[in-house]
């Protein structure tokens, strides 16, 4: 699938949708634009659950390079003391 | 020359009016008893006549009412002074006074500043923001939209501080599916402002970040006092990847909050801002599909309906009813062409008659019909209404209601 921005898909979903609403597009474009959006709403429940949570710190040694290595959530349990 | 013992304030007079003393001499006396005077004072007046010279070194004039006293600022003084030295200030200088005898002249070596009635840290924070915002820093227009549905969401702030916690909080709270890149930094204390500057801008280097919040938990303003320096309002300016600013609890706002793309007053409300509510994104997004399809049902409902009452209509029963419709209307046409064209006719016919009856009342034939004749000469087929011009011989044609004749002139009588 193409990599498209969220938002954009969101926005073109919203563009099809607001012209269809109207109602005056002859029935064969009215059918290519609904394939459309639904196209775009595959591609927004993709992009919702395309994703994975991962918690990082990065660390840059003395040649500039970054590194990264996993947080420890050792005090994230309901401590919200500052 | 031997500056190690200061001289008495109050040299012996019969001394001095003994000896002729140098120039050097003297202003060497004075100098030691001055420095052993003024040394370590507080002074309070204006700051004039500010001059920054490319040493690095500040001069300016102090002054009151009545009076006013030359002063420097060494570089090393200088560069930690934490508001901006300008004309008009009103402020205490701390420093000891000392006589720079190339010009005879004395003056203060200030060690330390302040400014009067505001802490520094006030003006230089009042300062900045001024300056900065004169530059348009602040500029809504500059401001960037945050990421609807951010995947990679980077956090500058220290690893030991409630900042990070409570961000981590709101991620695992919502059970987003997010990634976090922490960028670990002081968020207080000498040098702090330059790694938080260096973060943002390093994180700009790195690719997919979406979002970055930049923060820290509360404090005093000089705990926070990093996130008011220029070098990361410069960095955070700079940014193309959105900013958001969490610093301390409500209280203060920085010039970090002010050039940020959008200000959250604490970490966690920063965590809600950036961090996806899936649940309600999923929501919206069903909803725009549901539009869809009723968008499309409702196109199929009307051509279904037109369809129906064109099957219904009256043409499609008897199509050939449209046909004849329009053939009657095309006889009706023909039919008024023809009788208009026959009234033209009529009209023309009418106008032609009148018009031949004038012609034919001033015709000279009328004339003619009653006996009377026209003379013309031959040659020339001039009309003679006289015997002028005529002779013998001239041939003559006369014209009579019915042919005409051709005659010679016998005679002409006068």
């Amino acid at each position: 699938m193409a990599k498209i921005k969220f938002e954009d898909a969101v926005k073109g979903l919203e563009d099809i949708v607001e012209r269809l609403e109207k109602g005056d597009l002859p029935l064969d474009e009215t059918l290519s634009k609904y394939e459309q959006g639904i196209k775009l709403y595959k591609q927004c429940i993709a992009l919702l659950e395309d994703a994975e949570k991962k918690i990082q710190i990065l660390v840059k040694d003395e040649n500039g390079v970054f590194r990264t290595r996993d947080y420890e959530l050792e005090f994230t349990q309901g401590n919200n003391s500052k | 020359m031997n500056l190690a013992s200061p001289l008495p304030m109050f040299v012996d007079t019969a001394k001095s009016r003994n000896t002729v003393l140098t120039i050097s001499e003297l202003t060497r006396r004075i100098r030691g008893s001055v420095e052993q005077e003024f040394f370590n004072v507080w002074v309070l007046g204006e700051l004039s006549n500010v001059k920054r010279p490319s040493s690095g070194h500040v001069y300016l004039t102090l002054k009151d009412a009545h009076a006013q006293l030359q002063a420097v600022i060494f570089k090393s003084v200088a560069h930690g002074l934490k508001f901006e030295i300008q004309d008009g200030l009103q402020v205490l200088a701390f420093g000891s006074v000392t006589v720079y005898e190339a010009r005879g002249q004395y003056q203060l070596i200030v060690e330390r500043m302040e400014p009067k009635g505001i802490g520094a840290l006030q003006l230089a924070f009042l300062q900045l923001k001024e300056r900065l915002e004169k530059e348009g820093l602040f500029d809504p227009a500059h401001k960037k939209p945050l990421p609807a549905l951010p995947r990679k969401i980077a956090v500058v702030t220290s690893l030991t501080g409630a900042a990070i916690r409570d961000i981590v909080n709101v991620i695992n709270r919502r059970f987003a599916r997010v990634e976090i890149l922490i960028y670990p930094v002081k968020v207080q204390g000498e040098g702090a402002a330059l790694e938080i500057a260096q973060a943002i801008s390093d994180l700009n280097t790195i690719s997919n970040i979406d979002v970055m919040i930049v923060g820290r938990g509360g404090g005093s303003l000089e705990d926070l006092w990093a996130f008011n320096e220029e070098v990361v309002a410069r960095s955070i300016f700079a940014s193309r990847i959105p900013v958001v600013s969490a610093v301390g609890h409500e209280i203060d706002v920085t010039i970090s909050d002010l050039v940020a793309d959008k200000r959250a007053l604490t970490p966690t409300e920063a965590g809600e801002l950036v961090v996806p509510r899936y649940d309600q994104i999923m929501d919206a997004c069903e909803k725009i599909k549901t539009r869809l399809v009723q968008a499309l049902y409702n196109k199929i409902l009307l051509m279904r309906s037109r369809l129906l009452r064109i099957e219904h209509s009256f043409s499609l029963k008897r199509p050939f009813d449209k046909v004849y419709r329009l053939q009657q209307d095309v006889d009706e046409i023909m039919q008024r062409l023809v009788t208009t064209g026959k009234h033209m006719v009529q009209l023309e016919r009418e106008r032609l008659a009148g018009i031949a009856n004038r012609l034919d009342s001033i015709s000279p034939l009328r004339v003619l019909s009653r006996g009377y004749s026209i003379t013309t000469l031959v040659i020339d087929d001039k009309l003679i209404k006289s015997t002028e011009g005529l002779a013998a011989g001239n041939r003559l044609k006369t014209r009579f209601s019915h042919g005409s004749v051709v005659s010679s002139v016998v005679e002409v009588l006068e």
